[in-house]
């Protein structure tokens, strides 16, 4: 942990850490030092001083484990701590076929209520394909275009994760 | 007096309940099904009784397991809350026929009121004004064509058993009738069990003006004024006050004196809500009474200094009421947010998940009705509701200036929250001018639901990706230090922590 890229909900910039010992974190940001006085006050909470000002910061962690959501006093921001790996997977997604048009998933965990499709049957764009209920409230995924659903992956009645795939399209 | 209570409910409402009777010091029994094993209302009650697995028809809905614990638990009344068995007619007759007290309203009165026909039908009986529509059941959709025809668009379909927004559909062109009933109905019979959807006509920029009151068994009646909640998103209210700038001291005796009339009308007793719908004239027309105690109560309790769930338990322990008429007071003002678990980012998506950290607001005028904690999983079964946050101030202003301040102070970290949402609610000029009716939010729809703006300064964005990145850090140590405290064999293969430390740390190259 001393040198970095770190994009700010798309703005990137350059951090060096120079030293951090009980607290005091000196860092170097596009080339500007900074001290700061640093404290994990609560979980995943943030309290820094910075030239006699008072700052608070929420961390939490995104979809995948280096996005973070970071908010303070009504401000929030995704923030992507950019090393090797994520440049490579990067570089390696490019030109890939499936970008995410060909799976239906839900961001929310919840239950199968209804799947009115079947394997190999053919569907348009805006027809619903699955039914998720959670907390009392059902939504209905739609196909994003014109296509043949290839795979059903769950079934009426299963209990699903946030963000797991459901339905394959063709 | 009652002994001893069962709350037939979960969530913020069976620990308010729970909170008015050990002030009585009347000792508590919560109910809880198996996802509710680490909530709090049944961690905070005297005693706790499992009644089934995590469906709410298993658990929360199922009457003779209820009253089975009741009886096994020696409480000698059940209080239902909001939602789940609250307006059970058939479930307040049970009660009583296992010789317990029912905290609320006999099946006679939920039966008239609950069936919202039959409740507009005793409203014109008794003088009360009701909004022009059908005064029965749908029969066929060609029956709803034909209402249409001769009431005039635009209309609104709403489920007979209704409530909270389900089984109701606006609409504006003939074409939309028919996919609006289907949808209606099923909506309807798969939240209430019962199909039946009936025609109203529809209010132009109306609000939505409710009447607490209150009814003894010695056939005392009052009312404790109003509530405004035309701030609704989907027919599901979301910002609540009182008093209603609207209201004069003339109107809000009038209209209180009709909400007591409904409920003379059924011979009501304990606590519920007469609704009405108010155009920008002042023309009321009588919507709908809920025969329970409202989500929103505490604006009311806020502005009269009366605890509605004590009045409740005096009521159904046979007592008077504790005030008249003559003494109830509405001081200052009083707003209510409900926070729920949705992402208004994402079409308020339910954002059910594990709480990771959670700060309430405190302070001057702060009230939260919640039931949420750090490291609490919210489950995916139930109301998304986490919280009811509500502010007091001696003017409107005072209380609007209070909610802003408590909303940023509120912080929930890992679960998607309405409040930026309520935050922009309160930023809006026509709100703090208290110039809306029940079109707010579609008419807002540009400012409301664009993304938060991020004027934010560089030097703020810079911290908060180092706040991000000492994250990470820590997150990484902690994952460090847990396979280093386990015992040789046990994933680590005999190798040395540290020796997986760096190892680590050099794949991890940041």
């Amino acid at each position: 942990m001393n040198e970095f890229d770190i994009e700010i909900n798309g703005r990137s910039v350059h951090a060096r850490i120079l030293e951090f010992k009980e607290g005091l974190l000196e860092v170097e940001i596009d080339g500007t030092n900074h001290h700061l006085n640093v404290s994990r006050v609560e979980e995943g909470v943030y309290s820094f001083i910075l030239e006699g000002k008072s700052y608070e910061f929420e961390v939490t962690n995104g979809v995948r484990n280096k996005i973070f959501q970071v908010s303070s006093r009504g401000h929030s921001w995704e923030v992507e701590l950019v090393d090797a790996e994520t440049r490579y997977a990067r570089n390696r997604n490019k030109g890939a076929i499936d970008n995410g048009q060909n799976t239906i998933s839900s961001p929310m965990p919840g239950k199968v209520v209804r799947i009115p499709v079947v394997v190999g049957q053919d569907v348009k764009e805006g027809d619903t394909v699955i039914i998720i209920s959670a907390m009392k409230m059902e939504s209905e995924y739609k196909s994003p275009r014109n296509a043949t659903i290839k795979e059903i992956l769950t079934e009426e009645g299963a209990t699903i994760v946030g963000h797991q795939p459901l339905i394959i399209l063709e | 007096m009652i002994q001893k209570i069962l709350i037939a409910n979960r969530g913020e409402i069976a620990l308010r309940i729970i909170r008015s009777c050990r002030e009585l010091k009347i000792p508590t029994v919560a109910v809880y099904s198996d996802a509710d094993r680490t909530a709090l209302h049944m961690r905070y009650a005297d005693e706790a009784f499992r009644i089934g697995p995590a469906p709410s028809t298993e658990s929360y809905l199922n009457m003779e397991r209820i009253i089975d614990v009741a009886k096994q638990s020696g409480a000698d009344a059940i209080h239902p809350g909001y939602g789940f068995l609250s307006e059970n007619a058939q479930f307040s007759e049970m009660v009583r026929e296992a010789g317990l007290i029912f905290i609320g309203p006999d099946a006679h009165a939920i039966n008239t009121m609950g069936d919202k026909i039959t409740a507009r039908q005793t409203m014109i009986k008794s003088g009360v004004p009701v909004v022009p529509g059908t005064q029965k059941n749908l029969e066929s959709e060609q029956d709803a064509q034909k209402v249409i025809r001769e009431i005039g668009l635009p209309v609104m379909l709403k489920a007979s058993a209704g409530g909270g927004g389900k089984g109701m559909r606006l609409v504006h062109k003939p074409e939309e009738l028919l996919p609006s009933l289907r949808a209606a109905r099923s909506e309807a019979a798969s939240a209430f069990g019962n199909d039946t959807v009936y025609i109203e006509k529809y209010i132009e920029s109306p609000h939505h003006v409710e009447f607490q009151i209150l009814g003894d068994t010695l056939d005392n009646y009052i009312h404790l004024g109003e509530r405004e909640c035309s701030v609704q998103r989907r027919h599901q209210k979301v910002v609540e006050e009182t008093p209603c700038v609207l209201m004069t001291p003339e109107l809000r005796k009038e209209m209180g004196e009709k909400a007591i009339t409904a409920a003379r009308s059924v011979k009501y007793v304990g606590a519920g809500t007469v609704e009405f719908l108010v155009d920008d004239e002042g023309h009321y027309y009588f919507l709908e009474m809920n025969t329970r105690l409202q989500v929103e109560h505490p604006v009311t309790e806020m502005v009269v200094g009366l605890d509605l769930v004590k009045e409740q338990i005096r009521i159904a322990s046979g007592e008077r009421l504790s005030i008249t008429q003559e003494q109830v007071q509405q001081r200052g003002h009083a707003i209510e947010c409900r926070i729920y678990a949705e992402d208004p980012d994402n079409n308020f998506m339910p954002s059910p998940g594990k709480i990771k950290a959670l700060r309430e607001p405190l302070g001057p005028g702060v009230r939260v009705d919640g039931y949420a904690y750090s490291g609490y999983e919210i489950p995916i079964h139930y109301d998304p509701m986490i919280s009811k946050l509500v502010t007091y101030g001696a003017t409107r202003e005072e209380a609007i200036q209070r909610m802003r301040r408590a909303l940023d102070e509120y912080m929930i970290l890992s679960v998607k929250t309405s409040i930026p949402f309520l935050k922009k609610i309160l930023d809006q000029k026509d709100f703090i001018e208290g110039n809306y009716n029940t079109h707010f939010i579609e008419k807002h729809t540009d400012t409301l639901f664009s993304a938060t703006p991020q004027d934010s300064a560089e030097m703020m964005e810079n911290l908060a990706g180092i706040a991000a990145l000492l994250e990470y850090n820590h997150l990484l140590n902690e994952k460090i230090k847990a396979s280093n405290g386990q015992p040789n064999g046990n994933g680590n293969n005999g190798k040395s922590g540290w020796k997986i430390y760096g190892r680590k740390r050099g794949v991890t190259r940041l």
